[in-house]
Parts: structure tokens; C-alpha cells; sequence
């Protein structure tokens, strides 16, 4: 009974030599396929030539740089959003003078100068609103009113 | 194995020039593998030529890992087992040839060119069925792995080993009963 090892060692020792035909088949495949493959990226290279040489391309490429940048700088993070203008000159002279406090917090956006600058808003709600002691008053002189007439 | 690495390194920076020596270097296992499957030498060539005209033309969208050798031969016998079933079912439809299993040492072709001893292998090889021969000559003479091999023909690892085990006791038993007569 033939071990496996001489088995292992008969198959290992198989060799079978390629054809002349075959050899010239492939290398000829190979020269073909190569050939091709540089065709294409040398017309590649050419359309990208033509794009980066191209006049129009060139300005539409600009463009578009352009407008990115310029929506980009809209609307980036690093673009702080406009302080709100003081309505009347008391506020103006306020903020100068709660500028120059030294208790209270130098920077512009700060809570207390924003809180300030609430309370210095015009609120026209106020002078609509009616109390309940103006609402009797007009009551009772409508009452007054009736029993006269 | 150095040198496969180096082969792989250039191809994959690019260098296609190097796929005339990768054809070079293994060009001859690769017909041995593929005329053992196969059993005919000018078929095995063909497989050997599709296999490396596909490999030259897919080589520029895949970056290669691994085993080399170990690809080329999964390659072959891929595609050697499909020329397999084409000519089975060939055979099958054409009823009137009479069936026939095609046997290594049938083919003067091929025995003419080993020796006695080898010849006595190539036929005991032909004796295998197909499945059976196709592991064990990816495993002993391309030195694929049992995992590499099942994953190659979608069987369970268990299967592989299992036709390995058979096509062995079924070689030794032949070789014995050639070499008594």
C-alpha cells in the first residue's frame, strides 16, 4: 500500500510545459489589452486637457468658485448676526453710561446690556390696555347716562 | 513568496509589464492543473488563456490581496469546471455518442509525456470523479486550503475533506491494483 506522502510527492512532481502557441496568444493579449488601456488614458488626459484649457470652462469654473464662497460667507458659522440699533437717544445715553460701569460686564452681547435693551423697547400694548377701574367707570356713567334719560 | 508580494505591489502601483512575468512564472502549473482537470492538453490551454486574458483585463479595477498562485488556480479551476459541465451536457444531449469517461492515460497525448510512473498517476487521476479530483489536486499541487477550496465550490468544508479522504484511498487502491499487474 503506497503511503500518502509518495502519493503527495508523485502529484507534486506533474509538470506540463506550456505550448509555443499558447505563449504567443497570451503575450500577444497582453501587448493588444496594454495598448488599448494607454489609449484610454491618453484620451482621458486629452478631454481633461480640453476642459482645463478650455476658455469657458475656465470662467464657469470661476463662477462657481465664486458663488460658493459667497454663500459660504453668508451663511458660515464665523458671521455674527447684527446688533440691534437703539431706538431713541435715552437708550443711546444709557448704554453709554452702562458701558462705562465698571460693575457691570464689558462685552456687547452680554445678558444685562441685552436685558437693557428690552426694557428700553416701546411696548404699544400698554397704552391699549384697559384696567378694570377704567372699565367700571365707564360703566357707571352709562348707567348715569340711561337713568337721566 | 517574497517575490509574489513584490509581483503584487507593482501590479497594484500599476506596473502592468509585470503581468508578463506573473504569466511567466506560472504559466506552467497552470496548464498542469488545468490538463489534469480537464484531461486534454488543447482545452487546458484554452482555459489557461481565458483565465489570463480575463485577469489582464479586469486588472486595472481590482487591487489584489493574498495569495497569488493561490488566485490564478481558483481562477482555473473555475473555469475549468464550467467547460466541464458545457461538455457534459453536451454529451448528454447528443444521444447517439457513445458515453464514455474521458481517462488521462486514454489521451496518448498526455501519457507521452511522463513516465511510467506518472503516467500510472495520470491515469489513476482520470479514474476520479471530477469533484473529487479537483480537490485534491487544488489542495496537494496548488496548496490551496481546505476553507479556500470549499468556499470556491459553495460546499461545506466538511465536503471537501470528505472528497478529499475518498479520492486518496481511491488513488492509493488504484496505484496497488496497477502495480500488482
Amino acid at each position: 500500500m503506497r503511503p500518502v506522502s509518495d502519493i503527495q510527492r508523485l502529484i507534486k512532481k506533474l509538470q506540463i510545459k506550456s505550448s509555443p502557441d499558447l505563449d504567443r496568444r497570451v503575450h500577444d493579449d497582453i501587448t493588444r489589452i496594454l495598448a488599448e488601456s494607454e489609449k484610454t488614458s491618453l484620451t482621458n488626459l486629452n478631454i481633461h486637457r480640453i476642459i482645463t484649457t478650455g476658455g469657458v470652462m475656465k470662467l464657469t469654473v470661476a463662477a462657481a468658485i465664486l458663488i460658493a464662497f459667497g454663500i459660504g460667507f453668508s451663511i458660515g458659522r464665523w458671521s455674527k448676526p447684527p446688533l440691534p440699533a437703539p431706538h431713541s437717544p435715552d437708550i443711546n445715553d444709557y448704554i453709554s453710561a452702562v458701558a462705562v460701569h465698571p460693575a457691570l460686564p464689558k462685552a456687547e452681547d452680554s445678558f444685562w446690556r441685552r436685558k437693557a435693551l428690552a426694557a428700553m423697547q416701546p411696548r404699544p400694548y400698554i397704552q391699549t390696555q384697559t384696567t378694570k377701574t377704567t372699565l367700571l367707570n365707564a360703566y357707571k356713567q352709562y348707567l348715569k347716562e340711561k337713568d337721566h334719560d | 513568496m517574497l517575490e509574489d508580494k513584490l509581483l503584487i505591489w507593482k501590479f497594484n502601483r500599476g506596473n502592468r509589464d509585470v503581468l508578463r512575468i506573473i504569466y511567466e512564472k506560472y504559466k506552467d502549473d497552470l496548464v498542469t492543473l488545468a490538463t489534469v482537470l480537464l484531461t486534454d492538453i488543447g482545452s487546458a490551454e484554452d482555459v489557461v488563456h481565458d483565465v489570463f486574458v480575463s485577469f489582464i483585463e479586469s486588472a486595472q479595477k481590482f487591487q489584489m490581496t493574498g495569495s497569488l498562485k493561490g488566485y490564478l488556480a481558483t481562477c482555473v479551476a473555475n473555469n475549468a469546471r464550467n467547460r466541464n459541465k458545457a461538455n457534459q451536457r453536451k454529451r448528454n444531449v447528443d444521444l447517439n455518442e457513445p458515453s464514455h469517461t474521458v481517462v488521462v492515460s486514454s489521451n496518448p497525448e498526455f501519457s507521452a509525456i511522463f513516465d511510467e510512473e506518472l503516467r500510472r498517476l495520470s491515469w489513476a487521476l482520470g479514474q476520479l470523479p471530477y469533484e473529487q479530483r479537483e480537490v485534491l489536486i487544488l489542495h496537494i499541487y496548488s496548496g490551496l486550503k481546505f476553507k479556500a477550496i470549499a468556499k470556491s465550490q459553495e460546499v461545506s468544508i466538511n465536503t471537501v475533506q470528505g472528497r478529499y479522504r475518498y479520492a486518496i484511498d481511491k488513488l492509493r487502491s488504484l496505484l496497488n491494483s496497477e502495480a500488482k499487474k
